[in-house]
């Protein structure tokens, strides 16, 4: 569904993200972890077409997107969700859905609407709030339920648990595997709960200083005790 | 001291309304492209000449008909669409390729700037070639000869096109915000002004909202320049050099990221450069016998309300918390 070769990305002149190639098989979760700083923002504001992409290549659906404008890749499937600043806080939260619905006919958008409300009620209750009035949580619906306005085949969404009760996390996490189960959407996930964001996902990729350490399946990411103690805190 | 004439009052709400509608300008392409641009006067003056042209040659035909009174209507519009033309030219010329390149703010900046001494030196070629004497004469022939005033009982006599600039300022003003609160495009231009990135990211061509931007803010300068054109008692490319003082000083009065902020700071700079100094030569008279021709020092005030209001609200207008000070 989603692929990505040898892609290396950066900001300007700093080169941050070296050589990263992996694919994102469709209705499956693919999860990129790895220490602060490692350059996972960096990767999907590349393929999104935010950062600058030296070399390589992004292809969706077998199309290469590379050079695309960024609104063309949201028009064409891929729902971001960026890792801060990803809601319009000076708009109302109505005002914030139907911009990420923006160019689709307006009955469209009033009918995705109502199927993120079904999802996240709270947010019908807000509509004609300001969104820099919501709650770091009511903030964080938000975001996902701008990313699904579009009804994208592809949601990358970076941290989206960051923030959130460690319980809210969890339910969230559950949310994003009904997404791929039941909604059919492939997903690619950057998570720090890299626990129980593997245990959700399908493949899963380390990425370190800007190189990945390892592409494979999420279960062998997981039990791999050396990786997992040497970058990720796990036991 | 005299009670002002309505007349007098009306010619400074005009000036007003046109600098309210010219600060606004140059705040809306600021807002979305972060370029100052500081060929908003000549733009606005571009807007005069065109009117000029318009009535003087390509509707001279007219000039012994009735039809001619209602091309004062025409005229604004053409000269609206000519110099909006204009503005996004200069965009797509000149201004986005250096924001591509990476150009710092101050480098767009002497870009505008540029840009400015070029159309302001053809203007006055352009000015040179019609076959008038002096554009003084040409208006005063060829437009204000087409004036007509109303007598107004208690009032006196007015002239109606005085009235157009400020009810043109007031549409202008109420339609761009039933823009930018009621419409998707003007909904998405909003956006775009808060965070260009994510606009982006959720599907927005933000450089369609670009392009827009600066045809609006060309329009609206040309539109304030053709009925400037009506007030002046001559059009000078010249003048744009102070002119765009004025328009910078209500800019920042407003708050300089706010679009009511700028109509709000236009509209007062601009009153205010026409009332103040005509008073205070009034009140100077009364109190010495002896005439001084303040308004020739009429730039002064426009800065001194500038320095008053950046030491009270140094936001602006806009960064004022009104309805805090209504709740007391
Ligand atoms: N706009 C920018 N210009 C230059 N360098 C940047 C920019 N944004 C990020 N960087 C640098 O790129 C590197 C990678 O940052 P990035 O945000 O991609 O990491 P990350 O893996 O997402 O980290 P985190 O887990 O903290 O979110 C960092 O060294 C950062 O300083
Ligand atoms: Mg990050």
């Amino acid at each position: 569904m989603l692929k990505v070769e040898s892609l290396n990305v950066g900001y300007g002149k700093f080169h941050i993200v070296f050589d990263v190639s992996f694919e994102v098989k469709e209705r499956s979760i693919f999860t990129i972890v790895g220490p602060n700083g490692g350059g996972k923002t960096t990767l999907l504001n590349g393929i999104m077409g935010i950062a600058t992409v030296f070399s390589g290549r992004v292809l969706l659906k077998g199309q290469d997107i590379t050079h695309l404008p960024p609104h063309q890749k949201a028009r064409l499937g891929i729902g971001y969700m960026a890792q801060t600043d990803n809601i319009f806080p000076g708009l109302t939260v109505i005002e914030n859905l139907l911009m990420a619905a923006y160019g689709l006919p307006e009955s469209v958008a009033r009918d995705r609407m109502e199927t993120v409300f079904t999802y996240y009620p709270v947010l019908k209750r807000r509509t004609g709030q300001k969104a820099r009035s919501l709650s770091g949580g009511e903030r964080q619906m938000l975001a996902i339920s701008m990313t699904l306005m579009r009804d994208p085949d592809v949601i990358m969404l970076d941290e989206p648990t960051s923030g959130l009760a460690p319980i809210l996390a969890k339910d969230l996490l559950k949310k994003i595997a009904a997404m791929r189960d039941e909604l059919k959407k492939t997903v690619l996930l950057v998570e720090q709960n890299v626990k129980a964001a593997l245990e959700i996902s399908d493949d899963a990729m380390l990425l370190v200083s800007g190189r990945s350490e390892f592409v494979g399946k999420a279960q062998a990411l997981l039990s791999d005790e050396a990786l997992g103690r040497k970058y990720l805190g796990v036991k | 001291m005299v009670l002002p004439s309505f007349e007098f009052l009306l010619s400074s709400a005009a000036a007003g309304a046109a600098l309210a509608l010219l600060s606004m300008g140059v705040t809306l392409t600021y807002m979305t492209t972060r370029v100052s641009n500081f060929a908003h006067a000549t733009m606005a003056i571009t807007g005069a000449v065109t009117t000029l042209i318009l009535l003087d040659r390509i509707f001279a035909g007219f000039r012994d008909s009735p039809l001619y009174y209602g091309l004062f209507i025409v005229a604004p519009i053409v000269a609206a669409l000519v110099v909006g033309a204009l503005a996004v030219i200069m965009y797509l010329v000149a201004i986005r390729p250096l924001i591509r390149k990476g150009t710092s703010l101050i480098g767009l900046m002497i870009a505008t700037l540029a840009f400015d001494i070029i159309l302001n030196n053809l203007l006055t070629v352009v000015l040179q070639l019609t076959p008038a004497q002096t554009v003084g004469r040409l208006l005063e022939a060829n437009v204000k000869g087409y004036l007509v005033a109303i007598y107004v009982p208690l009032v006196g006599y007015i002239y109606p096109h005085r009235l157009l600039l400020p009810l043109i300022a007031l549409l202008v003003a109420v339609g761009l915000h039933l823009f930018l609160t009621r419409t998707p495009f003007g909904i998405s231009m909003r956006a775009s002004i808060e965070n260009p990135q994510l606009a982006k990211i959720i599907g927005i061509d933000i450089e369609r909202i670009y392009v827009v931007s600066w045809f609006l803010s060309g329009a609206t300068a040309g539109m304030a320049g053709s009925l400037l054109a009506f007030e002046m008692p001559g059009i000078s490319p010249a003048a744009a050099y102070l002119y765009i003082v004025s328009i910078f000083a209500g800019s920042i009065v407003g708050g300089i990221n706010s679009i009511y902020g700028a109509l709000a700071g236009g509209f007062l700079v601009g009153s205010m450069e026409a009332i103040v100094p005509v008073m205070l030569s009034d009140l100077y008279q009364l109190l010495t016998g002896s005439y001084v021709d303040i308004l020739r020092y009429q730039r002064m005030f426009s800065f001194l309300l500038l320095i008053l209001v950046l030491l009270v609200a140094p936001e602006g207008l806009a960064g004022i918390k009104w309805r805090g000070i209504r709740r007391g």
